[in-house]
């Protein structure tokens, strides 16, 4: 378990080198929305 | 089916379920049966979580939605990303700082005992009759495949959760789940591959997702502003995120995946790999439907996909007659479609839109074919499903791949029913027990009192999934009644939760009473209007935050007066 500084602090987890995971995750979410929109403009 | 095909399917199942009751048995008190003693590392809660909502339907639907409809699908999930990182910010600390077995008791530290009770029976019902379906759906359709009768598909499945989530609680469930994801996500991956090696030798990747692409499969993101149109991007983003928030933030089944991690760190962790890795596995399954479809345009495909339909058709003369005409005219086109497709994968420039046009209309009348087929099976007998597409991979499956895949990818699908399910007993079970049982009946027993009850709560429900599994196809359009069952209570649901994180001005008995008329009204809109039962959700939650805020004003400001 945690202790409670950690719960109230509300610290990203940190994986390796990514200091916060949560921007990981955006990047990720617009780079593939980026991504499959162009294929989808290619083919349009 | 080959006997290689029944030892691999065999040899993987009962392997799983053999060392994942091997690894976990023994558990000594109700914190380890439940909780799995919060020892679950990030990469099991992660792939726990990711196997809990991946049930069979995912692989054996999924794939066909892309065959017919394209890729579209994927933007369903653009919404998951956003509630994984809102429910490590703000749920996720709640939950571990009142150490918490179930969702549902958190509701009573924030209101009182009757909401808890109110949550965790909206859930029972909901969740109780839904793990029927997880088993009844695969069941249904593996046993229209394998020709067997739908009891022995549907006692497999669960009396092989059964054993393991009895036996070994939430620790076996995500041991279990590991290893299930594993051998879902190297199926599918090795089906891709085939699908590929299984095309004409001059079309390899780059010519299949040209041909899918110019034929309207790859369109992945759609901008429009369009009410009517489930996928878009805006519904992705926003109904997706509201659709993730209330599922991985206040349904049992996936809070007490996280719930089970080592620390809140690795809890949040186990979100975040989900976050990452939702997209792009279901960008996976959606690409191996569209290749299917370009392996269909090469390869005769039947005019439907589900044969035990045609079968019953073909035990009728005349409409045997009628059905092998449309056979044949379909075949005919297809050659000539064949040609322009061959065409189109070395097509350049202004050529490719002379050669689509002339596809789309050899589309068109394949289309019509397919409808008079389907007339034919309704006329034979009014209950066939005219509905293929969770037939379109599976039947590929069957046709084409090698023997020992096709073990492996039926593997894939049994995995992906008893992962989900066990999720759901699992989560049932605890809810029976921590907040109706424990809470309410006996307060007073023993540690072992409670972990035999527990066994027995799962053996309960799992028996019930089983006996509602079974008798599930006595009911007419049975899975959109569950679907819209969950949508009648989920909202509910999803409002008492999202008022407690956030609304810290509505208190117990204005909650309790906004949620009473939310679900009141909502059901007021199912028996007498035509609306959407998607919108039921966020009726339901929009339902319950108001009128908690008007009941605990009208509370507040006679208080005052008084």
């Amino acid at each position: 378990m945690e202790d409670d500084k950690d719960l109230e602090h509300n610290n990203p987890p940190v994986l390796g080198k990514w200091k916060n995971f949560y921007w990981l995750l955006i990047i990720v979410l617009v780079s593939l929305i980026g991504i499959f929109y162009a294929i989808t403009q290619y083919f349009a | 089916m080959s006997a290689l095909d029944w030892t691999v399917l065999f040899g993987t199942l009962l392997l799983i379920v053999g060392y994942g009751v091997y690894k976990t048995k023994g558990s000594k008190n109700i914190e380890s049966y439940l909780k799995g003693d919060n020892s679950m590392k990030w990469w099991t809660i992660g792939l726990s979580i990711m196997a809990t909502q991946a049930s069979a339907i995912t692989f054996l639907s999924t794939p066909g939605q892309a065959y017919n409809s394209g890729m579209g699908f994927i933007q369903f999930y653009f919404g998951l990303p956003i509630a994984m990182i809102i429910l490590s910010i703000w749920v996720l600390p709640i939950y571990y700082k009142l150490k918490v077995y179930t969702a549902y008791e958190y509701l009573e530290s924030r209101f009182d005992l009757k909401t808890r009770i109110l949550g965790a029976f909206l859930f029972l019902i909901q969740r109780g009759l839904a793990a029927g379906i997880t088993i009844y759906a695969p069941a249904i359709i593996l046993s229209s495949i394998l020709g067997w009768p739908l009891v022995y598909t549907t006692v497999i499945i669960g009396s092989l959760v059964i054993i393991y989530t009895v036996s070994g609680g939430t620790k076996a469930v995500s041991q279990t789940q590991k290893h299930q994801m594993i051998v879902m996500m190297g199926g599918m991956i090795v089906a891709g591959l085939f699908v590929v090696k299984l095309l004409p030798e001059d079309i390899g990747i780059v010519e299949a997702t040209k041909i899918a692409g110019h034929l309207g499969k790859l369109e992945l993101i759609n901008t429009e502003v369009d009410l009517e149109n489930r996928y878009t991007l805006w519904t992705g983003l926003l109904g997706g995120l509201f659709v993730a928030l209330s599922y991985f933030g206040t349904d049992q089944s996936q809070v007490a995946r996280y719930l089970s991690g080592k620390s809140l760190t690795e809890s949040r962790l186990g979100l975040m790999f989900n976050g990452l890795l939702k997209i792009p596995m279901q960008f996976v399954i959606l690409f191996i439907g569209a290749l299917v479809f370009v392996f269909y345009q090469f390869n005769q495909a039947p005019v439907f996909f589900n044969e035990a339909a045609k079968d019953e058709v073909y035990l009728d003369v005349d409409q045997k007659e009628k059905y092998q005409a449309i056979e044949q005219q379909y075949s005919d086109l297809f050659e000539e479609k064949r040609r322009q497709v061959q065409l189109l994968s070395t097509a350049e420039g202004e050529e490719i839109e002379g050669l689509k046009e002339r596809i789309a209309v050899i589309h068109d009348q394949e289309e019509q074919l397919r409808d008079e087929a389907k007339a034919i099976i309704k006329a034979t007998n009014q209950d066939l499903e005219t509905t293929d597409t969770d037939y379109v991979f599976i039947t590929f499956v069957m046709d084409n791949l090698p023997k020992g895949i096709i073990g492996l990818l039926l593997a894939v699908i049994f995995s992906a029913a008893m992962s989900s399910t066990a999720s759901e007993l699992n989560a049932l079970a605890s809810t029976s027990i921590i907040d109706i049982y424990k809470r309410n009946i006996n307060k007073n027993g023993s540690d072992k009192h409670y972990l035999i009850a527990s066994k027995l709560f799962t053996l309960f429900w799992g028996l019930v999934a089983v006996f509602f599994a079974t008798f599930a196809g006595l009911l007419d359009n049975l899975i959109q009644a569950v679907n819209i069952l969950g949508s009648i209570f989920y909202g509910t649901i999803l409002g008492i939760f999202l008022t407690g994180f956030f609304i810290k001005y509505i208190k117990g008995n204005a909650v309790f009473v906004g949620a009473v008329v939310a679900q009141i009204v909502v059901l007021y809109f199912y028996f007498f209007s035509e609306m959407a039962y998607l919108w039921f959700n966020v009726l339901g939650c929009g339902l319950v935050i108001f009128s908690g805020l008007i009941i605990q004003y009208v509370k507040n400001s006679k208080t005052k007066s008084d």
